[in-house]
């Protein structure tokens, strides 16, 4: 079956007087319904690998697939497109858009990709947010909500477009750990009842054992993958 | 519902008022003292040229010619070596020859009205007190469609020259200067010796003092007998129902018959070219204002670009594109413009009324009849100014714009993380 996200032999290289490589020679495949953590200490690139995969970047060597489809050669529009209909991110700082309301925050990635008429996506919208527990900060703006909430709309927005994969950097960084449990709580059930696949960046062991796979990065390199399919 | 870039654009401007107010209220500046600046110049213009189109003739054919006519010798050894000097002009009898058939002829043509004359000067007297003055010999019928003389007239009327014998109109500075008044008899001597009894049936103010101080109308024939001329006209003056047709008149008229023809234009081509300094002074001074205007709005999408980064890696994670980025921010620009330009156009009339209030104590003189400014009120200042204002406002917030479409959301997110 063809894995839902391919990473080939991705190097990505920062030019400079100095070039500096941020990750080195990756090699990953994530399929449907893999809850995936990516550990490893500061700097390792950890974030680098979730913007390659996420098609914010592009690897300076290798290629990402999505669907089996290679990147490499699409254009910064057909990337857009990928990005809003088949991903959904979640940063560490919430990332809200502060002059919009929570609703309004789900609905702008879900006017953009325009797959539903008006009525339905503000029913999505709606739905999504009642099942978040935010039924009442629906009409609320980003300052009147606690980290949380604004977390868990962030989260709630990744999933405006029914993503087939959520990326996830470091999204517990800014939470308590009664928060950061509930959080990842929310990831499973996407998982198990949604059949998503979803890769989170995270430094905290506690939390990557919840995940069903640990990939573990050391100076860019993959030094460990509980998931691997051997070769 | 809205197109989203022009939404997410209009919800940044409204949930930040107080910045937006700043800067459409820049741009409305700049548009409003256009406005108000072109209705000043562009008033006095247009009254002025009016004056002049009212008071003098459209057109004036005049008994010379633009070159002087060449000597019979030069004539008759055509690029010979001739250099002929001493030559006094030959004593002939001026004046338009076959005045009566150019008459004739410019009155069929469709939107002309042409009026002759016999202009000489003349030395009034009246009691001990003397002035030099020009007469002018006119057919008052003719006269009529032509000039604006008979709005003038503060006493009498055109008419009487025809009922009294030997009638004069005279210019009111030139009756004060005489002491004469409506009804008294004056006396008339011209440079060829003849004199003549007038008696002033008429006085006319126009409000212009070489005419009020120095002119008086008779009658052509009056005028032929007193300057010694039977039958001889100076002077053609010609008014068009469409003042723009004088200059290519004109030049038909001199192209037939060979005699100087004058256009207001050219009667008045220093003033005209004047007012073409005038305007460029004005167009750079209102230039410089909306320039001023448009950088102001290009600091301030700078500022929200440099602010909104974090949003813009947002939109791009969100599968925005680079034009849905360029877009928002453009419209931003736009819609300030386009809010400038509106209210722009309120300063505009504002400081149009403003400058209506503005009352001169000591007038009089030239501008009769107006102790204020003239304020001309057309269309286009608001137009133009509205159109610069909002084409500025998209230049200036395009540049931003571009720069914010190609930021590298990764670069962003590394460094808020």
């Amino acid at each position: 079956m063809t894995p839902l996200l391919e990473a080939r032999g991705v190097t990505r290289t920062l030019p400079g007087a100095v070039p500096v490589t941020l990750v080195r020679d990756i090699t990953l495949a994530i399929g449907e319904g893999e809850f995936v953590a990516v550990t490893g200490p500061s700097g390792s690139g950890k974030s680098s690998l979730l913007y390659l995969l996420g098609l914010l970047d592009r690897p300076t060597e290798g290629r990402v697939l999505i669907e089996g489809q290679d990147t490499a050669g699409l254009s910064a529009g057909a990337l857009a497109r990928l990005r809003r209909e088949r991903l959904g991110f979640v940063f560490q700082f919430h990332f809200l858009l502060p002059e919009f309301t929570a609703l309004e925050n789900l609905l702008l990635p879900m006017r953009r990709a325009g797959l539903e008429a008006e009525a339905a996506l503000r029913a999505r919208a709606e739905w999504l947010l009642e099942r978040f527990g935010l039924a009442d900060a629906m009409r609320k703006y980003p300052e009147q909500l606690s980290g949380g909430m604004r977390q868990r709309v962030a989260v709630a927005r990744a999933l405006a477009n029914d993503p087939a994969l959520v990326l996830a950097d470091e999204p517990t960084g800014n939470l308590d750990s009664v928060n950061a449990a509930g959080m990842f709580d929310l990831f499973e059930s996407l998982v198990s009842e949604h059949g998503r696949s979803i890769v989170v960046v995270t430094h905290d062991p506690h939390l990557a054992v919840r995940a069903g796979r640990q990939v573990r990065l050391v100076d860019g390199r993959i030094v460990e993958d509980t998931g691997a399919v051997p070769a | 519902m809205l197109p989203l870039p022009l939404s997410i654009a209009l919800r940044h401007l409204s949930r930040r008022r107080r910045q937006t107010l700043v800067s459409v209220l820049g741009v409305a500046l700049g548009v409003g003292f256009f406005i108000g600046i072109s209705a000043l110049m562009r008033g006095f213009q247009t009254y002025f040229v009016a004056q002049v189109i009212d008071v003098a003739p459209h057109v004036t054919i005049k008994d010379e010619y633009r070159t002087p006519r060449e000597q019979p010798a030069v004539l008759a050894m055509a690029g010979g070596a001739v250099s002929v000097r001493g030559v006094k002009p030959r004593e002939e009898l001026r004046g338009i020859r076959d005045a009566r058939g150019m008459l004739a002829w410019l009155e069929q043509q469709p939107g002309v009205a042409a009026a002759p004359g016999l202009r000489g000067s003349a030395l009034l007297r009246y009691g001990a007190r003397d002035v030099t003055a020009t007469i002018a010999g006119i057919e008052p019928a003719r006269e009529r469609r032509v000039g604006n003389i008979e709005k003038d007239i503060i006493a009498g009327s055109l008419d009487d020259l025809r009922a009294t014998a030997n009638g004069i109109i005279v210019g009111i500075g030139l009756a004060e200067r005489l002491g004469a008044a409506r009804g008294d008899t004056i006396t008339g001597t011209a440079p060829s010796g003849a004199s003549l009894s007038f008696k002033i049936v008429g006085v006319v103010a126009t409000g212009i003092a070489s005419i009020d101080n120095g002119e008086a109308y008779v009658l052509l024939k009056v005028s032929q007998v007193l300057q010694d001329r039977p039958n001889v006209i100076n002077a053609i003056r010609i008014r068009l129902d469409d003042v723009r047709q004088a200059e290519p008149l004109a030049r038909r008229i001199e192209a037939a018959f060979g005699w100087r023809t004058e256009s207001w234009e050219e009667a008045n081509r220093n003033v005209l070219s004047l007012f073409v300094i005038q305007n460029a002074i004005m167009f750079s001074v209102v230039g410089a204002i909306l320039l001023v205007a448009a950088f102001g709005i290009y600091s301030i999408i700078s500022t929200v670009v440099h602010e909104k980064v974090r949003d813009i890696a947002i939109l791009k994670s969100l599968g925005f594109t680079e034009g849905d980025i360029m877009r928002v921010f453009t419209i931003e620009g736009v819609a300030v413009g386009v809010a400038g330009a509106l209210l722009g156009a309120v300063v505009g009339e504002g400081i149009i009324f403003a400058l209506g209030q503005v009352r001169f104590e000591q007038a009089g003189g030239l501008i009769r009849g107006n102790q204020g400014f003239i304020l001309a009120r057309e269309l286009w200042p608001y137009l133009a100014g509205g159109a610069f204002a909002i084409l500025a406002s998209a230049v200036a917030a395009l540049i931003p714009a571009r720069r914010a479409a190609a930021l590298n959301p990764v670069e962003i997110v590394r460094g808020a993380a």
